[in-house]
């Protein structure tokens, strides 16, 4: 970031708002699940249900802050451990559509011609699929989908964007008199590419990708809301609202929990990331 | 210059709009959480207060999902059933007591040659839908229609035992020998071997008989799910529409031969979840719940105001761990057992208190002979799992996970419960989610999943019907075999080929009791819990209770209309529980 754009970047609150948060969830995800007061799978048949069989609730076991969920495990050992495994598929599922959009999109700039073609209307066919329609199906057919197919689903389905951006970047860049010197110069075109055009889109691209963690949290809880994102018991955020769900009505704490962290999350990486796309590029 | 005084002058009517903004955003929530519709705490309607059944109404029930057919010859779901209970007419039926009674049969059949022959009459005055009296050729029409070929009727291993049956199915006969139409009223079926099961056999909506010109028009016109679509039977409702996947109505049938039916019509909502139906139920729009949500039922159980429009009733079912005895680990006893005394199934009761009964053995607790005293291994017992798991030279555990086959977000709620039990012996359990029709064709096949969340309902009250379907090994095959455990045991093989034509009931439930021992020590199945039904219905809803068994049984309802609304403060002023 040079330093105009990070002087851009220090006078927007908003943005400082969301880098706040995005460090605090990051942090949660790094450390969450050690600082866990219990295993987030152990059952607490007698400290955690009352007498009718719901879930006990914040306070009526001291040992168990938050209560139990559903199942009777302790709750806050599963928003925490919960923590790791939604930012892990959100990050991770963010850098295999950063791998895939930005290579494609430098290639596509780049040579430019029937390869820019071709590549450009895979991005309108990747673009004309229903995402989360897809991401289900995809889901479906796997045959024991867990965190890592997530990753390859939701990354698979969304460099769209990131390809698009960093190809404009790309054949803005290429017309740049010193990139026409390296090219004149005889330099090999990987070397160009990674050395000195890469450099110059790499603004924007960090931007839409922090957005995109964004979306990859929410994908993800759509999914495991959904019953086809990580393997239970594991927890992960979208999975303990799936949980909840049958609890809707009787103990909406369950479902308020897991809301919560996820749109703190989703909130400060739009923040975050549409500060960084200010600062980048201010004339948007 | 001129510019500054007007930022000053602005910032703080900005700061109040914000402020202004907020309070009246927090001042709005308040409003709407105060006053949020709050769901009625009792009977939204009541009825006319009439003692004696009067005919009118229409009569509305959900179901959480499709219903699969309308033909009695594929019903072999709850939901079809339970629709096909509504328009077909068996020759056999069962009262409220469990007791086979006669419907279209004029009279229980005469039973001559050692159990082996069954002679019945009809009853006069029974008649099809389209207006045409039902006869004996009906009767045999239907069941060549069930047995052959080319319908694939899941119905079919129910009826091999009527000579000639086998053949006619495999095509080699034309017709099925030991069906005998003596007369326009009269029709004998001649089996093989004595049967105990058949009656029951033919009291299930397999044998329930279609309209042959009507089915065969359909059949060319459509293709044979044509029929599934259009039904004309003989029960007390007729088929009026069917929107698929939304709802089936019914009209009442006035030529009905036994005393006509009360509600004008029947809607049968489909796919409508647990949640949205209970709401609906809650708000009187709905006539009854069956398995409300987990919520709702405990609200339903603990208000007095629907203390006399309730009912629980253990069900016909039992749920398990099915272990696959061919496959590893489970090709082991030792490795069954110490699942079954893994197994801390009070856990169940304690999540759903009401709702599950620890499960010990294959037969629920109303189907003789379950045994109390059993002494199984299907108990929880820490020490003797492991010693259990020592003897099949697993000290430490297994290495390897077991996929564990699963059919849905509930069962899969059930499956974690028993997961950390089964970590406690060192075996680690990972879910394998699968849709029900994948489940039904994998786990029928041998050597495919190794372990399967599973369960029985009964199919007509006989323990033969859990145990020769489940675990006899003449029920297993290449594809869809019904013992999905691949269990075989020559001893209770024999057992139950002693059990099955005995006609001295006690020497029978001997016989199979001996088996229900067996199953309970070898543990094919790791059995969990019996379920325990919850119905509810409106003040205005009459003639309703628990059928031992059909599960939703409604022919006899009747609604005490017109209904009244009242007021909810009514409960209000009830003394507190």
């Amino acid at each position: 970031m040079d330093s105009r754009a990070f002087r851009r970047f220090r006078r927007n609150k908003g943005a400082l708002g969301g880098l706040v948060l995005v460090v605090a969830v990051t942090a949660l995800g790094l450390v969450g699940p050690w600082m866990a007061p219990y295993d987030p799978v152990e059952q607490f048949t007698e400290a955690l249900l009352l007498h009718n069989g719901l879930p006990a609730g914040p306070g009526v076991d001291p040992a168990h802050s938050l209560g139990g969920d559903v199942l009777a495990r302790d709750e806050l050992s599963r928003l925490l451990s919960g923590a790791r495994v939604s930012m892990l598929v959100a990050y991770l599922a963010t850098a295999l559509a950063v791998l895939i959009g930005v290579t494609l999109g430098l290639v596509s700039g780049y040579v430019g011609g029937r390869v820019d073609t071709f590549l450009m209307r895979l991005v309108d066919v990747v673009l004309s699929m229903p995402f989360l329609l897809i991401a289900i199906v995809m889901q479906r057919v796997w045959d024991a989908p867990g965190i890592w197919t997530i990753c390859v689903v939701l990354g698979v389905l969304s460099w769209t964007t990131l390809a698009r951006v960093t190809r404009a970047k790309t054949m803005e860049a290429r017309e740049l008199d010193y990139i026409q010197a390296a090219r004149a110069l005889g330099l090999r075109h990987f070397r160009i590419l990674a050395r000195h055009v890469l450099p110059n889109v790499i603004g924007p691209i960090i931007a839409i990708a922090t957005i995109l963690v964004a979306r990859m949290i929410i994908a993800e809880s759509a999914l495991s809301f959904l019953g086809l994102g990580v393997r239970p018991p594991t927890a992960s955020w979208g999975s303990m609202l799936n949980d909840s769900q049958s609890l809707l009505l009787g103990v909406p704490r369950l479902t308020l929990y897991p809301a919560v962290l996820i749109s703190m999350a989703v909130f400060g990486f739009n923040l975050f990331g549409e500060g960084l796309r200010d600062a980048f590029d201010p004339k948007d | 210059m001129r510019s500054t005084p007007r930022i000053e002058r602005r910032r703080p009517v900005r700061w109040m709009a914000a402020t202004a903004t907020l309070v009246g955003a927090a001042l709005l929530l308040g409003w709407v959480v105060a006053n949020f519709p709050k769901a009625p705490i009792g009977p939204r309607y009541v009825g006319a207060g009439h003692e004696t059944p009067r005919a009118g109404g229409t009569f509305i029930f959900a179901a959480g999902s499709n219903i699969h057919t309308l033909d009695p010859h594929f019903a072999y779901d709850t939901l079809s059933t339970a629709a096909c209970r509504l328009l077909y007419d068996g020759l056999l039926d069962y009262d409220y007591e469990g007791n086979m009674v006669p419907s279209l049969a004029a009279e229980l059949p005469k039973i001559s040659d050692k159990g082996r022959i069954f002679r019945f009459t009809l009853r006069d005055g029974i008649k099809f839908h389209n207006g045409r009296e039902i006869t004996a050729e009906d009767i045999s029409w239907s069941i060549h229609r069930l047995l052959s070929e080319r319908i694939g009727s899941p119905g079919y291993p129910f009826f091999k035992s009527i000579e000639g049956a086998p053949a006619y199915h495999t095509g080699d006969a034309g017709r099925i020998e030991g069906i005998v139409v003596l007369d326009e009223k009269t029709i004998e079926f001649r089996l093989d071997e004595a049967d105990q099961t058949f009656l029951n056999a033919l009291a299930m909506p397999f044998a329930y008989p279609l309209a042959k010109e009507h089915v065969e028009k359909l059949e060319q016109a459509e293709g044979r799910a044509a029929v599934g679509r259009h039904p004309v039977g003989s029960g007390p409702f007729a088929f009026s529409r069917w929107e698929r996947g939304v709802q089936v109505e019914l009209e009442r049938f006035d030529d009905y031969w036994a005393p006509r039916a009360r509600p004008d019509r029947m809607i049968f909502l489909e796919n409508i979840s647990a949640d949205v139906a209970s709401a609906r139920f809650r708000n009187g729009d709905l006539d009854i719940i069956y398995r409300p949500s987990k919520v709702n039922r405990l609200f339903l159980r603990e208000s007095d105001a629907w203390a006399r429009y309730r009912s629980e009733s253990p069900s016909a079912s039992v749920f398990a761990l099915g272990l696959n005895c061919e496959l590893s680990p489970f090709d082991d006893v030792h490795v069954r057992r110490a699942i079954a005394f893994a197994l801390d199934r009070s856990k169940l009761e304690r999540l759903d208190p009401g709702q599950a009964i620890a499960a010990t053995q294959i037969l629920p607790p109303m189907l003789a002979p379950y045994d109390p005293e059993l002494p199984t291994r299907q108990v929880f017992d820490l020490d003797r799992a492991k010693e259990e798991m020592r003897l099949a030279g697993f000290p430490d555990g297994l290495s390897e996970p077991i996929m564990l086959w699963v059919r849905g977000e509930g069962e899969v709620r059930a499956a974690q419960l028993f997961q950390q039990d089964l970590k406690a012996i060192g075996i680690e359990i990972e879910l394998k989610m699968v849709s029900f029709a994948t489940y039904l064709k994998e786990t029928g096949r041998p050597r495919v999943a190794q372990a399967a969340f599973t369960g029985w309902h009964q199919d007509f009250p006989d323990p033969s019907n859990f145990m020769d379907i489940l675990f006899h090994s003449r029920s297993i095959h290449p594809e869809n075999s019904e013992n999905r455990s691949f269990y075989r045991n020559p001893k209770l093989d024999a057992i139950l080929d002693r059990a099955r034509p005995e006609v001295d009931r006690e020497k029978r439930l001997a016989l199979y009791a001996e088996a229900n021992a067996i199953l309970a020590d070898e543990a094919p199945w790791a059995f969990l819990y019996y379920p325990i039904d919850m119905f509810a219905w409106q003040p205005y809803v009459k003639g309703f209770r628990p059928h031992p068994v059909w599960l939703n049984e409604y022919r006899n309802i009747w609604l005490d209309l017109p209904k009244k609304r009242v007021s909810q403060s009514v409960y209000e002023q009830e003394p507190a529980p």
